[in-house]
């Protein structure tokens, strides 16, 4: 399941501990995302998780609701893995 | 030579803004002294270090409400001073909150360890700006200026005992009603770690592996709400029943044992409206510091 962790982490977090490879392909797929915007990504056994600076969205993009973009990139992060 | 560290305390160390526990008042300092917000301070615990300056340096501290002495002059917190060669800075008197950011104009380093011995030294990085030199000829005369952040625009941010907590969708109800039931009670401190409290108690065991030891976490142990700060584990199997905000994680890391502590859970919308207007408050503090430096050199030149 997809949460938002607080005001500036999305949480992708499953049932199960991720493979190796799949963590590798987690962090590769974030890598050319990686901005002051969206600033890191965490992954733990079985989470992943989007840092986020919703300031510099909300100012940059004019939006009052900062997650839509680092929960698109999630999203596109963790691609078809199951939960 | 540099800044000496004449007795440690019980924890000093050199952190950046992220590894700030309390991440406003390192940037509070820092501004006041013409550094970029995120350069790194020196973050002090409960017993503060006594510190010697070998060199002309203006500083400024902002954190706890300590009181400070410089041979027989009394020091104040959110100001900016000047001290000389063989001054000793050395904290008296506390009033509230737990931690100190000392900031120093120009920017400091660490040689070997973040985490300072007596007897270390921190290094001056001396990166001056234009900034800084008439920051430096306005106090030539003056050890300080008769300003600073006031304690009542601080007050708000940092006294209040109400924490958000951000909701996660698939936390029961019943969890949320028991967290905001009632106050809870600090109880321990594990320093850079985690807060731990006690008040109303929490059974909950959902099926999950781990959990992200995210900053602001509230956890569940022994059916108490335990709160992560800077130096918590990446990955706990800990049940996580949402996420303080940043806005109030400096709040957090002035508390002490004994403070009471009531929640209040919100979504992560309400949080970003929360974190804007915390974001615009600290934008006017900063606009008035340059307000206030900027008259004193006016004043100094006429």
């Amino acid at each position: 399941m997809f949460f938002e962790n607080g005001e500036a982490a999305i949480t992708f977090q499953v049932k199960r501990v991720f493979t190796d490879k799949e963590r590798q392909t987690f962090l590769e797929r974030f890598a050319p995302h990686k901005s002051d915007e969206l600033e890191s990504l965490v992954v733990t056994e079985s989470t992943v998780n989007l840092l986020y600076n919703p300031t510099k969205i909300m100012e940059r993009h004019d939006t009052i609701e900062p997650a839509g973009i680092p929960f698109e990139v999630l999203k596109e992060v963790v691609g078809d893995v199951t939960e | 030579m540099s800044i000496i560290i004449q007795d440690k305390g019980l924890l000093t160390t050199i952190q950046s803004s992220n590894g700030a526990v309390d991440s406003l008042s390192p940037q509070l300092a820092n501004k006041l002294v013409g550094n970029s917000v995120d350069a790194d301070t020196v973050e002090m615990v409960v017993r503060p270090a006594v510190i010697q300056f070998t060199e002309p340096t203006v500083i400024a501290f902002s954190g706890a409400f300590f009181k400070a002495l410089v041979g027989d002059k009394t020091i104040y917190p959110n100001r900016i001073y000047i001290f000389d060669k063989g001054d000793v800075l050395q904290f008296t008197d506390i009033n509230r909150g737990s931690r100190i950011y000392l900031a120093v104009a120009g920017g400091i380093r660490y040689e070997k360890s973040n985490i300072l011995e007596s007897g270390d030294e921190i290094i001056m990085c001396r990166n001056y700006t234009e900034l800084h030199d008439e920051i430096f000829n306005m106090m030539r005369n003056n050890e300080t200026v008769s300003w600073g952040i006031d304690t009542y625009a601080l007050a708000e941010i940092y006294l209040s005992d109400d924490f958000h907590i951000v909701r996660r969708d698939d936390t029961p109800d019943e969890i949320y009603e028991k967290l905001i039931e009632r106050e809870y009670t600090i109880v321990g401190e594990r320093n850079r770690f985690a807060i731990y409290l006690k008040g109303e108690e929490i059974e909950f065991d959902p099926d999950r592996i781990d959990n992200y030891g995210i900053l602001g976490g509230v956890f569940i142990q022994d059916n108490q709400p335990v709160m992560a700060f800077n130096d918590f584990v990446t990955s706990t199997s800990l049940p996580h029943v949402g996420t303080i905000p940043s806005y109030h994680m400096h709040k957090l890391a002035q508390k002490t044992n004994g403070s009471l502590l009531k929640f209040k859970v919100i979504d992560a919308e309400d949080a970003h409206v929360e974190l804007y207007k915390f974001e615009m408050w600290k934008k006017t503090i900063f606009k008035a510091i340059d307000y206030k430096i900027k008259k004193e050199l006016v004043k100094e030149k006429m």
